[in-house]
């Protein structure tokens, strides 16, 4: 008679045991599958909610290296010159070519008039008339105001590389001066001196504000922000080249692999005697820590699982090997060799396994997303979401007036849930992981049995 | 030309005291052998060590003039003995059919209505037969198998006189008819004296009555 035979009759007429032991991989298994299919969910949900919510890194122009500013007394207050090294467009290339940077904004700065149009009016200091500071960007799509969700674009579209003397406005700025899409307006720069042109832009976009009810000036009242390309910006300033004085922001794919950018943009060859750098993903860390730590819990779960069934199989094995002795001395002394005896435990085993994990599978794919739900919930009930700190220092949270952005968390997605799925692919680890648990279990349950000679089980069977 | 040889071995458990010293005999293809002697004398001791369940301390065991220690006690155990126990020893969660069938390719029926068992027992469970059919059972699975030696420790322990004497029989016929070397062990003179050959053992050493 095979062996194969022989554990196909035991397992078919030992119908408690091959029930028992049916329903304890069943739950083994379940246990171990739905904890992966969530974990591998929450790690999906992680990566596509990163990328979502991105993070950057900006090269600026070192603001503690005095030898690369130059201050002179002007009419009406110091005048700052930058002397050193700029950013140039090669740079920016440079670090373009590094993997994992999707995009980047370079950041000029400027101040201007309203021409043929009013801005928002607010506080006054003194005489004069109104003006407003205003940043040039790349791709405003990235712009800070956007990404912290503070603006929300309502009409037109966003600023892209090779726009030249365009505007988004606000709807304050549209209302007040009933300017549409198309409509043109016309600034000049506000430094007092030089000789500045007027300077036409054209609106190509208009975005939403929650004005805040701070105590503002005209120019930093956020909805006087005009936000323009940086050719216009070179006009508008009268520069040779276009300047980035804001420095250049550079956005990741992916926030977690940001210190690996980061290291990669210190190691270019790049005039770091005038550069510096510095990194924000302070919004992936927000609102991807209850994702972190569900998955440190899901880990901890599956390893406690593991563990606890390892402990449970060998248990129950080892208790119905032992009670198998006076079987073993049989087949020995029929002279059927040990290692076929513990095939045939081995195969017991994994012929219930089989069924049972896929069993596994169904019952997986009935309860996982519930307990998914249930764990999420608990994970994100102790951890509060989104509070965001003003750092010390990171212009990435500032206005180009030196005001904090808000972080308007009530226009963030973050997670309620994530969708679980139970794949056939987990299924494929179960069987392997599990064919590996069984054989180790059956073989750690056999030892104390199959290490015996046979005379010595033949003795004691009687 | 004798199919086993037990040469002068000694075997003892604790290294202190021999159960067997000074141990010889010859054993034949179709003759039945008994071997009689108190409780603890170190009979079964004795039937192991012929079935390759043990090595002696000293000494040698030849099956057809070679060293079974040399030849492989597994093999030994797989290709040239068969035991009966007196506790029958079947598998439980097989048939009496299947039990048969564990170690040999012949066809399990035959043999099995030889011994005395209906069609419709050999499909039971085994556990629900008598103590008597259990033994048959046993037996058949013996003679089933390739092995040329049948050893049987008390293989009428458990059973009435008329059944042990019937069980006797079919083992010496066993012998005289399918030329196998049968060895029991008994504590019952009465069913020594059928044996061909009858041995005594006695402070570890074998005699020849
Ligand atoms: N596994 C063992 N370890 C130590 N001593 C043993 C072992 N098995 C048997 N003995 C001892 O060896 C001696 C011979 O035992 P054995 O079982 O061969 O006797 P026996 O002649 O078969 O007795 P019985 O007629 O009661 O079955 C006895 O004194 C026994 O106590
Ligand atoms: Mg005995």
């Amino acid at each position: 008679m095979s062996t194969l035979k022989r554990a196909f009759l035991y397992t078919m007429r030992k119908k408690t045991k091959t029930l028992i032991l049916f329903l304890v991989l069943v739950t083994i298994s379940t246990f171990i599958l739905t904890g992966l299919s969530i974990y591998k969910a929450a790690d999906d949900s992680a990566l596509s909610l990163r990328q979502s919510v991105g993070g950057s890194i900006r090269l600026e122009l070192d603001e503690n290296n005095r030898k690369n500013w130059q201050y002179q007394q002007a009419a009406g207050g110091m005048l700052v010159d930058y002397i050193g090294a700029p950013i140039t467009d090669e740079d920016i290339q440079k670090i373009m070519s590094i993997d994992g940077i999707k995009a980047y904004n370079g950041l000029g700065d400027g101040s201007v008039f309203a021409k043929n149009f009013s801005f928002i009016s607010g506080f006054s200091f003194g005489a004069g008339s109104d003006y407003s500071r205003l940043p040039s960007v790349t791709d405003s799509e990235y712009f800070n105001f956007f990404t912290r969700k503070a603006f929300q674009l309502v009409e037109g579209r966003h600023i892209k590389k090779d726009d030249d003397h365009v505007v988004l406005i606000s709807t304050a700025i549209a209302e007040k001066n009933a300017l549409k899409l198309g409509d043109t307006i016309t600034v000049q720069c506000c430094y007092d001196s030089g000789n500045y042109p007027d300077v036409t832009l054209t609106i190509i976009g208009i975005y939403a504000y929650e004005a805040d009810n701070e105590f503002n000036t005209t120019s930093t009242d956020k909805r006087n922000r005009l936000i323009i390309d940086n050719k216009a910006m070179q006009e508008i300033m009268q520069r040779d080249v276009i300047q980035y004085d804001n420095g250049v922001d550079f956005y990741v794919d992916d926030p977690r692999e940001m210190e690996r950018i980061a290291s990669q943009i210190k190691a270019l060859d790049l005039d770091w005697d005038s550069f510096t750098l510095t990194m924000d993903n302070s919004a992936y860390e927000a609102v991807a820590s209850p994702l972190t730590a569900m998955q440190n819990l899901i880990v901890w779960l599956i390893v406690g699982c593991v563990a606890v069934s390892v402990g449970i199989l060998i248990l129950i094995l080892s208790m119905w090997i032992k009670q198998r002795r006076h079987e073993t001395g049989i087949l020995l002394s029929v002279g059927i060799s040990k290692s076929r005896i513990l095939l045939q435990y081995t195969v017991e085993v994994l012929m219930i396994a089989v069924v049972a994990f896929g069993l596994s599978f169904f019952t997986s794919s009935l309860i996982s997303q519930g307990v998914s739900d249930l764990i999420f919930h608990q994970v994100s009930e102790s951890q509060p979401l989104l509070e965001i700190e003003l750092p010390d220092d990171g212009t990435e949270y500032l206005d180009i007036t030196g005001q904090y952005i808000p972080y308007d968390t009530s226009n963030v997605e973050t997670l309620e849930s994530v969708q679980v799925d139970v794949s056939p692919d987990y299924l494929l680890y179960i069987y392997i992981f599990g064919t590996l648990l069984i054989v180790f279990s059956v073989s750690a349950a056999s030892i104390s049995v199959i290490q015996m000679k046979p005379k010595k089980i033949l003795s004691q069977m009687s | 030309m004798s199919i086993m040889e037990i040469c002068n071995i000694r075997y003892s458990y604790d290294d202190k005291r021999n159960v067997l010293k000074n141990v010889n005999a010859e054993l034949e293809a179709g003759k039945m052998y008994a071997i009689l002697g108190s409780s603890g004398c170190g009979k079964t001791t004795l039937l192991s060590l012929l079935g390759g369940l043990d090595s002696p301390q000293s000494g040698q065991i030849l099956y057809n003039g070679e060293d079974i220690e040399k030849t492989g006690l597994a093999a030994h155990r797989k290709n040239h003995v068969a035991f009966i126990f007196q506790s029958y020893n079947l598998i439980d969660y097989l048939t009496p059919r299947e039990n048969v069938a564990l170690t040999s390719k012949v066809p399990p029926m035959p043999v099995l209505e030889r011994m005395g068992l209906t069609e419709e027992e050999s499909r039971r469970n085994v556990l629900k037969l008598s103590g008597g059919q259990q033994q048959r059972v046993a037996i058949a699975r013996a003679l089933a198998s390739d092995a040329s030696v049948i050893l049987a420790d008390e293989p009428t322990g458990n059973l009435d006189e008329d059944t042990a004497v019937d069980i006797t029989n079919i083992l010496k016929e066993c012998a005289h008819q399918m030329g196998k070397c049968v060895v029991i062990v008994t504590h019952s003179n009465d069913l020594a004296k059928r044996a061909d050959v009858v041995f005594r053992l006695k402070k570890g050493e074998l005699q020849q009555i």
